[in-house]
């Protein structure tokens, strides 16, 4: 089978997956309490009776369950159809997710989602990034000087990384942290602004403000083209890269943006190493093992009898082919690391999805939970997709039968 | 065939142990024998003889944890086994090559077959045809054209089909004949002093494995190299090699002329071994077996390791008392080029 | 050997024995198994495993097949078991058509028709002594009363060569030739009509080789009983068979005597003859004309059109491209599917 037809039909397959998923979480959450609770909030008094009926019978409520799910597939379907028998007044529409009510005033799901997942994202690619770079090389150099000094402080850092609780680890950073910087607050060297007030996406960036933002203002400028605004990325890595404030000479707006870049990385160290150092451990284990493995494969015997060298032979023979179960691991930890940030993004107080969704919970936010479970079982589905395709680049062999 | 008797390979009381959790798998008991310039050397011999482990240790690729631990092999008056590593590198593929037998493992599954084959050229060779101050000047994809130009010319002599087109093929893609053909290439890009077989072509049903005799026959004639070829197949042996030597529990048993060793053997386990093969042109009723099981060889029998399994050791009680369980009998010339380590037949002999 | 009468004693007698006829029939047995590809998974090919096999067996013979990887063998083995179901044809066991019948009325066959592998290591569970391993099928088809298992269990361990105190050893425990030994027990308690014996000594060393083979050819004659020898190996198979069949991608190219690989060339298949020759002869002093056929051996899934061979054919001419040649009988017992024989 070609690699495009497997991806159609592992992209098929998703509309069942989805299918499921949406029942499985539409059942679970209208079990666990009343929808209605999530809007008496700090509204109490205004929230009456009457109110109360009119909320249920707005949302549904005064339905069976099974009318209600598929009211709320209705609102998911993407196509308008006003009128059946005419085609050509179908139009696209974003699906509806419902409404997220552990706002003030209540935020459409799928808003919400756009605003809040370039948090997740950022904080997830940064953490990959972090544990496949430092993960790989420490895997090998534990694999080659097995059961020497390296190995056993990579055993050491790995066997901490499994058992130590994301909280706890994120809460000691924080002490670690807030502790070194009164130091270095008191020698005048502190990072001196709280990152709180940083990182609000809103107050931050004024749209015109950004390298992107200006370029799209430029082109808006030719009569026949409307981009509309593209305010930022969300990501605020990049967005910081590409501030611009108005009204400053280049080079010095360069320096700006150099310092913001460098002080958002700086922020966003203490979650992500956090959160990596889980899967950096479980990287390193993999690589070593695949690596240890590979060394005993009969091809890198061919290989030794060439009279190639050690590191030819590490690097060119046996590496490539020991990437082929991290890769696995890498993709599994992608999808983990994605919808995995919940305690991360708590104890740091991380404007993501995660945050959010622990808030839903609490407030028994049902529309915010089911729009939360169906984009983790899409990242889900979607990262296993993208490993399957790189293997087909990784290994020749394989076939998608 | 073989007039002068100029030696290649001299091998002399190697022992390879392996430290396993189970023990000391005493692998190699002193194997000596002699590989002259020009011939096909058979060794032969059944599972966990050590065969296997004696061409690897020709090449130093014992592997942890196996180890040499004692003696000499001597290839043109140097002791391969106290050259240091950089100097065995330099041999390996060079000076001595080795196929081994299964094609599909011993290929890398992700590169492609040329990519390993030019990668014996350029480590050896560098790039053929070219002085060193050219070679500064080369470019990158130049160089790759002249490495394929290379690898084809090689595929060529192994009589690949397509060999222009077989580079960038992967190992799967081929067919076992022709991944074998692909290693054969490997082995004969740097044409080598010795070329070491290591069941070749076990892996291969019977056409291609006589289309693959038939090639690293001619080969060997054209390159004018030395042949070693490792197998547990008799007739192979009957139809490849010059001399033979064969193998029993890591000891070696018998080495003589294939004619001799297979028309007039002298030690027991040779005979009996011969006796136990069914004969395609010669059909037997019944199959004449040998008694009892290979040696283990953590605790291998004292002595003679075929003694427990010998017709000879038993029928002379007082001799098997002595010396087929107590001493390790000496390989020795007990008639011209034939040599056999045997208690019993060394008395009988040294009578004549 | 009071074990033996026990073994004789406690034998399911079948119903109605035959001394002579045919305990095997097998007619245009076909397998194909499926390639599947695209969005949908649709079949978009077959692999042509076994191709309109017919052949006979007579009770107390034994049937060697012989061929190449991928030529089928072991399918054609599996497939008379029914381990893998037949795409068509039928195979007629003992005069009776068990080809169709289900699964559940097969089982009382099945007992009658027993399997050994090539792995003897793989093929048994390493967590069941062997006592375990020899009595299980005794338990599952009740052919022997409880009482009575133990001393039939030793009759059978003594005849196939093993030792009481090997009953409650592991397989691991064993070596290869006696793993093997197992492997045969464990086929023979169940007092089978046929054995298929699926390339039963690739496994086991030349010199413990001849004692597994004596070992068949010693129970065969005491039980009467029919085998099917599948390998590779042709001086094997030529040693143990009565008859011989040469297949090639699924197809049968001939059936004849042992003696069919040393035969003049001019009177059997061009593939029989290469293949014989290929062999090599453990005898220096023997000058031999290897015919070396050309390429490799074509893919199951795609055979060459007309005659299967044609493609490495040393004498293939036109017409081998464009028909198939029919097995045609030439003299009793010996069957050629060539155009020029």
């Amino acid at each position: 089978m070609k690699l495009r037809d497997y991806a159609i039909k592992r992209l098929l397959l998703l509309i069942p997956v989805m299918f499921g998923v949406s029942i499985m979480s539409f059942i679970l959450s209208n079990s666990i309490g009343d929808p209605i609770a999530s809007y008496i909030g700090e509204d109490q008094d205004r929230l009456t009776e009457a109110r109360i009926q009119l909320l249920t019978e707005q949302l549904g409520l005064d339905q069976p369950l099974h009318i209600q799910y598929i009211r709320y597939l209705q609102r998911l379907w993407p196509l308008e159809t006003p009128e059946l028998t005419n085609i050509g007044s179908w139009y696209l529409r974003p699906p509806d997710l419902g409404v997220s009510a552990s706002f003030r005033p209540p935020l459409p799901v799928l808003d919400v989602i756009i605003t809040r997942f370039p948090a997740t994202a950022e904080l997830a690619i940064f953490s990959m990034i972090f544990a496949v770079v430092i993960g790989i090389p420490l895997g090998i150099v534990s694999a080659t000087r097995k059961d020497q000094l390296p190995d056993q402080i990579s055993r050491i850092t790995a066997l901490s990384g499994v058992s130590m609780p994301i909280f706890w680890l994120g809460l000691m950073l924080q002490v670690l942290i807030f502790n070194s910087n009164m130091i270095f607050e008191d020698l005048g060297l502190g990072i001196k602004m709280p990152y709180h007030e940083r990182y609000n996406v809103n107050k931050f960036f004024a749209k015109e403000d950004n390298i992107l933002g200006a370029v799209v203002g430029l082109l808006n400028l030719l009569p026949f083209l409307d981009l509309g605004p593209i305010p930022t990325t969300g990501f605020y890595l990049i967005d910081n890269l590409l501030y611009l404030p108005a009204g400053v000479p280049a080079l010095e707006s360069i320096l700006v943006s150099l310092e913001l870049f460098i002080d958002a990385l700086i922020h966003i160290f203490p979650p992500a190493f956090c959160l990596a150092w889980v899967q950096m451990a479980l990287i390193t284990r993999m690589t070593r093992m695949a690596m240890i493995e590979t060394m005993r494969q009969d091809f890198i015997l061919l290989a030794k009898s060439k009279g190639l060298s050690e590191r030819v032979i590490i690097y060119r023979h046996a590496l490539k082919n020991a990437l082929i179960p991290t890769l696995t691991i890498a993709g599994l930890s992608l999808a983990g690391l994605l919808t995995g940030t919940v305690l991360t993004e708590t104890v740091f107080d991380w404007p993501g999805i995660g945050r959010w969704a622990v808030t839903a919970v609490s407030n028994l936010d049902i529309a915010a939970i089911q729009g939360f479970v169906m984009v983790t079982a899409l990242i889900y589905v979607l990262s296993n997709l993208l490993v399957d395709i790189l293997y087909a680049f990784v290994d020749p062999r394989i076939r998608y039968d | 065939m073989i007039e002068s008797k100029d030696t290649v390979l001299e091998l002399r009381d190697i022992r390879v142990h392996f430290f396993t959790y189970d023990g000391v798998v005493k692998a190699l008991d002193g194997i000596t024998f002699d590989v002259y310039k020009g011939e096909s050397l058979g060794l032969v011999g059944e599972t966990g003889c050590g065969k296997s482990v004696t061409v690897r240790s020709i090449m130093r690729l014992i592997e942890d944890p196996g180890k040499i631990v004692n003696g000499t092999i001597m290839y043109r008056d140097k002791d391969i086994l106290q050259m240091d590593e950089e100097d065995v590198r330099k041999l390996r593929g060079k000076k001595i090559a080795m196929i081994f037998q299964d094609p599909m493992t011993f290929l890398n599954p992700l590169m492609t077959v040329g990519e390993q084959v030019a990668e014996v050229i350029l480590l050896h060779q560098g790039l053929p045809g070219l002085t060193d101050a050219e070679k500064d000047k080369v470019k990158k994809a130049e160089m790759k054209q002249i490495l394929k130009e290379e690898v084809t010319k090689v595929f060529e002599l192994v009589r690949l089909p397509d060999a222009a087109g077989l580079y960038s093929r992967y190992p799967h893609e081929l067919s076992g004949g022709m991944r074998q053909r692909v290693m054969i290439a490997m082995a004969i890009a740097s044409k080598p002093d010795v070329m070491i077989a290591d069941e070749a072509t076990t892996a291969l049903d019977v056409t291609i494995q006589a289309q693959i005799l038939k090639l690293l026959q001619n080969l060997k004639d054209d390159l004018t190299t030395t042949l070693i070829f490792v197998t547990h197949n008799l007739g192979i042996i009957a139809e490849m090699c010059d001399r033979v030597a064969i193998f029993y529990g890591g000891q070696v048993v018998e080495v003589a002329s294939t004619m001799v060793a297979f028309k007039d053997p002298i030690h027991p386990y040779t005979k009996g071994l011969l006796k136990a093969i069914p004969l395609l042109h010669a059909p037997k009723e019944k199959l004449d077996s040998i008694p009892g099981v290979v040696p283990n060889l953590v605790n291998p029998p004292g002595g003679c390791r075929f003694n427990p399994r010998c017709y000879l050791a038993e029928k002379n009680l007082d001799v098997k008392e002595n010396l087929c369980t107590v001493t390790k009998p000496k390989l020795l010339e007990l008639r011209p080029n034939h040599f056999v380590a045997c208690h019993v037949r060394e008395k009988e002999y040294k009578h004549i | 050997m009071s074990q033996t009468q026990n073994v004789e004693e406690s034998q399911e007698t079948s119903p109605e024995i035959q001394e002579h006829g045919n305990l095997l029939e097998v007619k245009d047995l076909t397998k194909f198994f499926p390639i599947t590809g695209g969005v949908l998974s649709k079949v978009i090919g077959w692999v042509h495993a076994v191709d309109h096999v017919s052949f006979e067996v007579p009770r107390g013979k034994t049937i060697g097949v012989v061929g190449e990887s991928g030529c089928g063998k072991t399918t054609l083995g599996r497939t008379i078991l029914r381990l893998v179901e037949p795409t068509s044809g039928t195979i007629i066991f003992d005069n009776k058509d068990v080809s169709t019948i289900p699964q559940r009325h097969f089982r009382k066959y099945r007992k009658r028709m027993q399997i050994v592998f090539q792995d003897p290591y793989a093929s048994l569970n390493p967590r069941m002594v062997v006592r375990n391993i020899l009595t299980e099928p005794l338990r599952v088809h009740k052919t022997i009363p409880k009482g009575k298992i133990n001393p039939y269990v030793l009759a059978i361990m003594r005849e196939v060569g093993l030792d009481k105190e090997h009953l409650n050893r592991f397989p691991h425990e064993f070596s290869g030739g006696q793993r093997q030994r197992v492997c045969i027990a464990r086929a023979l308690v169940l007092n089978p009509d046929l054995l298929v014996l699926d390339e039963p000594t690739a496994s086991v060393d030349v010199s413990v080789q001849a004692r597994v083979l004596n070992l068949f050819k010693r129970i065969q004659k005491r039980r009467n009983l029919t085998y099917m020898f599948i390998s590779h190996d042709l001086s094997v198979v030529t040693h143990m068979a009565d008859i011989i069949l040469v297949m090639y991608l699924g197809k049968i190219l001939e059936v004849g005597s042992k003696k069919i690989f040393t035969m003049e060339k001019s009177k059997v298949h061009p593939y029989t003859s290469a293949l014989g020759v290929a062999v090599p002869i453990p005898d220096p002093s023997l000058e031999r004309n290897v015919i070396l056929l050309k390429g490799d051996v074509p893919s199951p899934a795609n055979p060459p059109p007309g005659c299967v061979f044609h493609t490495r054919c040393p004498e293939a001419r036109a017409i081998c491209s464009e028909k198939v040649p029919e097995l045609e009988q030439k003299e009793s017992g010996h069957s050629i599917a060539c155009h020029f024989r």
